[in-house]
């Protein structure tokens, strides 16, 4: 299927919202389950989260003003959903058996993982980030998003990103070598 | 991976380049087939009047959920103490990087008098900053900073290649910002 433009969707939306609705999810839904699920990690989470985005997406499409790009627009719903999601889980975990297995056990026995023990470390090594830098990390080293871009998504400064990716990688770093060393 | 990514991994860590960014994710077969589907039977259908049907039945229960939540809801307060703790912290770490920077440019005429960098260690670090009144650090997260960070006009202009380097040449760890 032919890509839309943004103004195509739009136009699309305002006449036919279903049929809009349904274009842009076919359109954009994998991007934005990528993007999530590199945030959240796990499949059944990045489900809700991006169910959730695309929710909250429909619903404000009023208020998107045209200044940015509409998926740099949706990516920051979906950055800002997947943040506040993992915050929520967080406080949830505390009394949880989930948080009595490492998530290299969990990933290990997670049937919609199948990465090498690298990535898995990796993995869960990013996962000790703060939720903000774990999104910072995963959208520069996973989906190579550009500074300029992801100062857009975050409303961040380029300087303050580039400062949080930089402790971030130093951080997994010394993770990795610590469990390495083990 | 793109050229640029690449190289900034490289130069950052070269253990983390070699581990490549493949995830090892995968997804149900199907998944994104169905999640339209799914999404569909979420998607508002509107009335004749340009309503989304059942609206004004559901509104009272949104409004009443919505109430809840808010009552619920916690203001995170920033207190003045720890803004101008992280700012104390900041100007410690921009002291620190210039005395590095200058102990670095006369190399060549160190004298008894001169500060060697080299021969401070972390802990001395810490009680530096300590002494400079700089904060709590186990109160202070990443996250925090960054937003610190980007609302501060300050590190806007500063915040550059040069001074991410004299930060980095800090453990942080020792100062507890883990």
């Amino acid at each position: 299927m032919a890509l839309l433009t943004d103004q195509e969707i739009l136009d699309i939306i305002t006449i036919e919202p279903n049929r809009g609705y349904r274009l842009l999810m076919t359109q954009y839904q994998e991007q934005l389950y990528w993007h999530i699920r590199n945030i959240v990690t796990w499949h059944e989470d990045a489900d809700d989260v991006v169910q959730n985005t695309f929710i909250k997406i429909f619903r404000n499409l009023d208020r998107f003003k045209g200044d940015s790009k509409l998926l740099t627009w949706m990516y920051r719903i979906a950055t800002n959903e997947s943040i506040s999601f993992l915050r929520s889980k967080k406080r949830k975990q505390t009394d949880s058996l989930d948080g009595d297995y490492s998530i290299s056990e969990q990933l290990k026995a997670d049937q919609y993982f199948d990465g090498n023990s690298a990535q898995l470390i990796l993995t869960e090594a990013m996962n000790r980030l703060p939720e903000k830098q774990k999104a910072v990390f995963s959208m520069r080293y996973y989906e190579e998003i550009p500074y300029a871009e992801m100062s857009k998504i975050m409303d961040t400064s380029v300087g303050a990103l580039k400062a949080s990716y930089h402790h971030a990688v130093k951080k997994i770093e010394e993770y990795i070598k610590n469990e390495r060393r083990d | 991976m793109r050229e640029e990514i690449k190289k900034e991994i490289e130069e950052l860590s070269p253990l983390i380049a070699e581990i490549g960014n493949k995830r090892g994710f995968k997804v149900p077969d199907g998944y994104f087939d169905e999640l339209s589907s799914k999404m569909t039977s979420k998607t508002v259908d509107f009335d004749s009047n340009g309503l989304p049907s059942g609206y004004f039945d559901k509104m009272q229960e949104e409004v009443l959920v919505k109430m809840h939540r808010e009552e619920a809801a916690t203001t995170k307060i920033i207190s003045l103490r720890k803004i101008i703790s992280v700012a104390a912290i900041f100007i410690g770490i921009g002291f620190v990087g210039i005395l590095v920077f200058l102990q670095l440019n006369d190399s060549m005429n160190v004298n008894d008098n001169s500060l060697a960098f080299n021969d401070i260690d972390n802990a001395s670090l810490v009680e530096y900053l300590d002494e400079q009144n700089a904060l709590d650090y186990s109160e202070m997260v990443d996250d925090e900073l960054l937003d610190f960070v980007n609302s501060n006009p300050y590190f806007e202009e500063n915040i550059d290649d040069e001074l991410i380097d004299i930060i980095d040449e800090i453990d942080l760890d020792d100062l507890d910002l883990m």
